[in-house]
Order: C-alpha cells, then sequence, then structure tokens
C-alpha cells in the first residue's frame, strides 16, 4: 500500500501550493490513470511518490512506514518511473546493459542478474533488441525497454508519463496489454495521460487533478456519465462516450464496440 | 545539355554526409596522431610514425579526392615540421606528398582484400605509405646533409623498414575501431562502398503534371540499408491543400517529406530513382538552402531547430542569412510573429517559453522566409489534446487565410480531420492510397491498413454501415457524429 497523506507541495516557503491537501492510496494490482490539465499537478504528484520531490507538509508512506524522507534512490527498490521521452533515462550501450544496470546497483550479480534481465527482457518483449543501442530504437520500443529496468528491480508500482502519446494504435494496444499484464502480477501501474479514450476503455479507477487539489478519485463511468463533470476540469470526453450521449437514456460507452452494441440493439438487429 | 523525358529512368546515388565530412574526419585523426606522436614510447628505439598512421586511417575511411589527400598529408607535414627533431625536417612536405599520393591509391584504387573478415588493407596501406614517405623524407636528408652513402644503405634504410613495419602493425588498430564506430553512428552505411556521387547539373528536367510539388515515379534507398524506404511514389501537391500523410512508423512518412524538401537525397546520400520537383524546380539540380525558400519543414524535435537564445534573434537568424536589412527584419519579423500568434515576444528568451510556443516560434521562423509549402513532420507527437486543436487551429488558418499549402506526417487523424483537403496512405514504402479523408480511411477500413490510426468515431461509422444501418453525414468530428446519431434514431 502507497499512500499520499494530506501532503502539499510548493517550491518557496512563501511560493503558492503546487499540490494541496492531497491524499490518495494505491494498493496492489490497479490500474489508476491520473489526469488534469497541464500545469494541474499531476507531474508534480507522481514526482513526489517516486521522491524526486519531497512534501512540504504531509506524509508519503508504504506499507505503513513514512518514507517522505526517503530518496529516489532508495524508492527504486519498489517504485519504477517512465519518462515521457524515455531516451532521457538511459545512457547504457544496449538494451541488455540498461536493464542490468538497475539490479547491479541493487546488489544482483552473476546468474540473479542475468535471470532477473533475460525475464524482464521476456516480459516486455525486447529480447531481439537486447545487443541494440537503446536511444536508436522508436519511442515505443524504448518505453518498454524502460518498463524492463523497473520491472528487474522488482517493482511494486510502476509510474507512466504520458506513455501513448504519439503512439499509433498498435503501440497503444501493446502497451495496455502489458499494463494488463502487470498488473496481474501484483504489480499497480499509475498511468499520468491526456488520453481520455485509454482511461474509459481499460482503466478502473481515475484521480483528476484540478486547481492543484483532487478533484475526482473513482471509476471513468461516474467521470464521464454525467455530462459536464469531465468538462469543467478541461478534460475531453472518450469518443466513445460522446457517440453514447447522442442515444435515447445516454448509456455510458466504455468504447467504441459498446457503442456499436448499444446502437444495434437499439435497432432490434444484434 | 541532355532532355529527359521519361524521369523514372533517372538514378541519382550520393554518398551520405555533408561535402566537408573528409575534412572534419581528419583533423579529428590528425590531432589524435599528434597526441600520440607527442606521448609515444619507443620500442627498441623505433617509434612508429602516428601521424602517417592517422591520416591512412582518415583517408582509408572518407576516400577523399587526390587534392584533398594532398592537402590533409600537407597538414600532417607542417605538424611534423613543428615538432621534429630532424636535422632537415622540412623533407617532410616531400615525403608527406608521396604517402598522401600512395594512402589515396589505397583508398580509390586497391579493393578490400579480405582475409576472413577482416581486410588486409590498412596493414598494406600502412606499410606501403610509411615506406614511401620514410624513404623520401631520409634520402633528401641524404642529399641535404650529405650522410654517407654505407650509412644510408646499412643503417637508415632499414630503419625505415623497421618503422614501416611498426606502421604495419598499428594501423589497423586504428582503422577498425574507426570504422566500428562510424559505422554504429550512421546506422548501417558501409564503408568499403565506394559511392560516386551524380551530377544532375548537365539535366534538363520538367514535371510532368502541375503542382506545386510533384513526386514522379520516386523510389529511394539509405545508404547502406538492403530494402527500399519509398517505392515508385507519384504523388502532386497541389497549391492550396493540406495533404495529410500517414501510415505507420517505418511506412516511409519521414522519407518522403525530407525527399519533398531534396533532404533526400542531399542531406542523407543513398540511391534515388525517379524525380522530385518542388517549386518546379529538380530537387537534385537545386541546393537545399535554395529550395528552403520554397518549401519550409518544420521537424518533429522542433526545439532542436532553435539556434538563437531569444524570440527575435531566431526570427533575425534566418532573415540576416539571406541579407534583409535591419528594417525589413523587423517588418517581417513582425508579420511572421503576428501569424503564430506570438506577437510582442521579441525580447523573450527561448529557455521561457512553453513546448508549444518554441514550436511556434519554429513556424514563424520558417514563415519568414515565404515559402510555399509548409512540412511538419509528425508535429503533435508529445502535445496534450487541447494543444493539438490549437496548433492545428494554427495550420488551418494559415492554410486557408494566407493560402499556404500544408504537408503533414501525422497519426493523430481526427486531429487534422476538420482541416485536411486530402490523405494519402503509406505502406512499407508504397503509396497504397491517395485521396479525400473518406477515400483513404474507407480504404484503410477495407485493406486492414494501419486501421487502428482511423478516428475511432469514423471507424464506429463504418462498422455500423456494414451492419446495414445509415447515416446522414460522415462522423468526421464529434459533433457531426452525435446529430447524425440523433437524426438516425428519430428516423427509425
Amino acid at each position: 500500500m502507497l499512500e499520499l497523506q494530506n501532503v502539499s507541495f510548493r517550491y518557496t516557503p512563501r511560493g503558492n501550493n503546487i499540490l494541496s491537501h492531497f491524499s490518495a492510496s494505491f494498493g496492489e494490482g490497479e490500474l489508476v490513470a491520473v489526469t488534469g490539465r497541464n500545469g494541474s499537478g499531476k507531474t508534480t504528484m507522481t514526482r513526489i511518490l517516486v521522491g524526486l520531490e519531497k512534501p512540504s507538509e504531509g506524509i508519503v508512506s508504504y506499507e505503513g512506514n513514512d518514507i517522505s524522507a526517503e530518496d529516489a534512490s532508495a524508492r527504486s527498490r519498489f517504485i519504477g518511473y517512465v519518462f515521457q521521452q524515455p531516451d532521457r533515462q538511459m545512457f547504457m550501450p544496449t538494451v541488455r546493459e540498461e536493464v542490468a544496470f538497475g539490479p547491479r546497483m541493487q546488489g544482483l550479480t552473476g546468474k540473479e542478474l542475468d535471470d532477473a534481465v533475460e525475464n524482464a527482457m521476456r516480459a516486455v518483449d525486447v529480447a531481439e533488441e537486447a545487443d541494440r543501442y537503446p536511444r536508436s530504437l522508436p519511442r515505443g520500443t524504448q518505453q518498454r525497454v524502460a518498463i524492463a529496468s523497473a520491472i528487474a528491480m522488482n517493482i511494486r508500482y510502476l509510474i507512466l508519463d504520458e506513455p501513448t502519446s504519439g503512439q499509433d494504435g498498435n503501440e497503444k494496444k501493446r502497451l495496455i496489454s502489458l499494463m494488463n499484464a502487470l498488473r496481474k502480477q501484483g504489480i499497480t501501474v499509475i498511468l499520468v495521460t491526456h488520453d481520455m479514450d485509454i482511461v474509459a476503455s481499460d482503466c478502473s479507477r481515475v484521480i483528476v487533478i484540478a486547481d492543484h487539489e483532487k478533484a475526482y478519485d473513482g471509476t471513468p463511468e461516474n467521470l464521464f456519465a454525467s455530462e459536464g463533470k469531465a468538462e469543467q476540469w478541461g478534460l475531453a470526453v472518450p469518443s466513445s462516450v460522446a457517440l453514447g450521449r447522442a442515444l435515447p437514456g445516454s448509456p455510458y460507452c466504455k468504447d467504441m464496440v459498446s457503442f456499436c452494441n448499444a446502437y444495434m440493439k437499439l435497432h432490434g438487429r444484434e | 545539355m541532355q532532355k529527359i523525358d521519361d524521369v523514372s529512368t533517372l538514378v541519382f546515388t550520393k554518398a551520405r554526409g555533408g561535402k566537408f565530412r573528409w575534412l572534419t574526419i581528419s583533423t579529428l585523426m590528425l590531432a589524435i596522431g599528434m597526441l600520440l606522436h607527442l606521448v609515444s614510447p619507443s620500442v627498441f628505439g623505433f617509434t612508429p610514425n602516428w601521424m602517417i598512421a592517422t591520416y591512412c586511417v582518415a583517408i582509408l575511411l572518407t576516400k577523399p579526392s587526390y587534392r584533398q589527400c594532398i592537402g590533409i598529408c600537407m597538414v600532417a607535414a607542417l605538424m611534423e615540421v613543428f615538432t621534429s627533431k630532424a636535422a632537415f625536417p622540412y623533407g617532410n612536405f616531400f615525403s608527406e606528398f608521396g604517402g598522401a599520393l600512395v594512402a589515396g591509391f589505397f583508398a580509390h584504387s586497391v579493393p578490400p582484400l579480405r582475409v576472413g573478415r577482416f581486410s588486409l588493407r590498412p596493414i598494406l596501406t600502412g606499410f606501403v605509405t610509411t615506406l614511401v614517405s620514410g624513404f623520401i623524407f631520409v634520402t633528401i636528408l641524404k642529399v641535404v646533409v650529405g650522410i654517407p652513402m654505407p650509412v644510408y644503405l646499412y643503417g637508415i634504410l632499414p630503419a625505415v623498414a623497421m618503422v614501416a613495419a611498426g606502421n604495419a602493425a598499428i594501423t589497423p588498430f586504428l582503422y577498425f575501431p574507426a570504422r566500428h564506430l562510424f559505422q554504429t553512428m550512421n546506422g548501417e552505411a558501409a564503408v568499403d562502398e565506394d559511392v560516386k556521387d551524380s551530377d544532375h547539373s548537365q539535366l534538363i528536367l520538367k514535371q510532368s503534371r502541375p503542382g506545386v510539388i510533384s513526386i514522379e515515379h520516386l523510389s529511394y534507398t539509405y545508404p547502406g540499408m538492403e530494402g527500399e524506404a519509398l517505392h515508385d511514389i507519384n504523388l502532386a501537391v497541389e497549391k492550396g491543400d493540406f495533404l495529410v500523410v500517414t501510415g505507420a512508423n517505418g511506412a516511409g512518412k519521414t522519407s518522403l517529406l525530407m525527399a519533398m524538401a531534396g533532404a533526400v537525397p542531399q542531406y542523407y546520400g543513398g540511391t534515388m530513382k525517379g524525380m522530385v520537383f518542388t517549386g518546379g524546380k529538380a530537387v537534385t539540380q537545386t541546393s537545399i538552402s535554395d529550395l528552403a525558400s520554397k518549401v519550409g519543414v518544420i521537424l518533429s524535435d522542433y526545439s532542436a531547430q532553435i539556434v538563437t537564445l531569444t524570440v527575435g534573434e531566431e526570427m533575425a537568424f534566418t532573415l540576416e542569412n539571406h541579407g534583409y536589412s535591419p528594417e525589413e527584419i523587423k517588418k517581417r519579423s513582425k508579420e511572421a510573429l503576428a501569424k503564430v500568434r506570438l506577437t510582442g515576444l521579441e525580447k523573450r528568451e527561448v529557455s521561457t517559453l512553453s513546448g508549444g510556443q518554441r514550436q511556434r516560434l519554429v513556424v514563424a521562423a520558417v514563415l519568414a522566409e515565404e515559402p510555399e509549402v509548409l512540412i511538419f513532420d509528425e508535429p503533435t507527437s508529445a502535445m496534450d489534446p487541447e494543444g493539438i486543436s490549437e496548433f492545428y487551429e494554427m495550420v488551418g488558418r494559415l492554410n486557408r487565410e494566407n493560402g499556404l499549402t500544408v504537408v503533414v506526417a501525422e497519426h493523430h487523424l481526427e486531429a487534422v480531420l476538420p482541416y485536411a483537403n486530402r490523405f494519402a496512405l503509406l505502406d512499407r514504402g508504397h503509396l497504397l492510397s491517395e485521396g479525400t479523408p473518406e477515400q483513404v480511411m474507407k480504404f484503410m477500413m477495407n485493406h486492414q491498413v494501419y486501421a487502428n490510426a482511423i478516428p475511432d468515431i469514423y471507424k464506429a461509422q463504418l462498422v455500423l454501415e456494414e451492419e446495414g444501418c445509415h447515416f446522414e453525414k460522415p462522423f468526421l468530428s464529434v459533433s457531426d457524429a452525435q446529430a447524425s446519431i440523433a437524426r438516425a434514431v428519430k428516423g427509425e
């Protein structure tokens, strides 16, 4: 259980709060989307979770222990982070060495290390690129390498910053099925995203940050079902939901398949 | 001058990289040689000649012309003269002249001579070049200083042979790592292949159909790559078009856009068949900087295109290069900044701008040259939905109000649908479909090519239509779709 308890954050003592009285807890095996306008504080929230920033007020707790003072390097034993531009976190000459770096720093050696690396690479499907220079790979593949680096360190929480922006449909699908596979292993994936389509179709929980506070923490359905709720916080409405609203009764359609089924049902054809 | 009627028969080849690659690499190698020369320990009183070894490596790697070889070696000679302890160091100029010719000969006219995986050429080049260079040097020394013949024949010449042997040993140790570094940095571009740069300046080429850009039978292969990046592409862009080029990653979108700008093949090298006409000119007959006045390119990593510190300086940069007066520069900067809604920000430092503002700055800088065509390579890859709609609203305005032709490589088709009048679908280098957005999206759906990119809304319409439903208006936007659905539901 990873928790933020009443966390506030500002850069200078008399500055404005970037995040105000924010509380949220993350259990096992969840797929949580964190969203909000640019500048709302969502990236700051993830940075506080990871340890790149320390809360000005409130605490970060893991398994009941207060880890607010722990550095990012200490927290890396249970939490991993993939940047929006993954090539900014890579620096080794091959994928294999990149994935091995974290576990090696944790003290793994020899066969244990090799196994951890091989398993991680296979889990994200980059085993074929093991000897390639990471920064020459396409962005989707780089993301998977970054995820492999985190998995190899046996993290329980994985934060992905805008992983689907700029990806084509195939890459998105691949990423989502990877995230679901990680969920099944008990890893919680926290997704900072603007992609409302993914939020509606695949996430079980969404946190909305607006005006530096937590504005919503619940299911996507509750967020999008009533018109105007998501829009007030600057969020786009997933297209399937928008189309659903045009049908009588405004059924909630979490993806296009649901919408098409709903439409067909209306016409007595299945 | 030869007139070409059928451009599909044209072939243009070029080595990758700019014209001065031989210079930068040689300079680097000579600097390394100088350092090694100064710190090198001697073995049994002999040291290999590091200057000769490093210029051999530079010449073998970059294959410069004989004139360029002599240039390289004269610089090497000068460096040797400055650090020489010989009685008559100026003989170096003559010896390295000979060395230049020998090394050039090995680079151009001697095949790699492989034994297993390794080429024997570096060893031979090192040996023979040093032998010839050394021979010339000591002979001049003998004549000038008056060394007795027996000493010359039985003492000094064998010493030259020993040094040559030493060089034969060290040259491969310098050459192979350098070549490996070369290849990994330049992708898979092979170094041994002899690519002769084509020259089209004597041909008369005319585009066969009207359009501000005409791509005719274009096929293109990157240097050293096996497969074609583009195959037999025929596409014309008319003035005022808003053309969206789409396709999966690796389909050839960037290559196609670079071909429109002339960077393919002039900058990237490789082999090009067919021809691209931009602004009426063939891209192989016009320099990239001349083409830049017709076609403005904004890359997806737009920050990389910003070279100055403030907004005003960035705007002035290109205009100064064109020789405009300060008043003219000010006027054009203001106009361009107004077009992208960055008015009044001339004094702002680029580092304080947001990503979206920086992108607009690059667009403004490109607009200042008043091109006819704007080319965007995946401009929205790192943007949030608000940013994407604002961006295309600006581009759409430039297209409609300022008459700029726009070509965009894009995955986010739903964002461009309100503005695009044409789509083009690429798949593994082939142009599979081209026409109105609806025509191409239907093709993508029916043939399941890159169907993931079809906006979900439009895809839903196609799916429902397949089940026999009928809608008034195509689902090109959320509001259109909602209206059509409401009407269809009411009607039934």
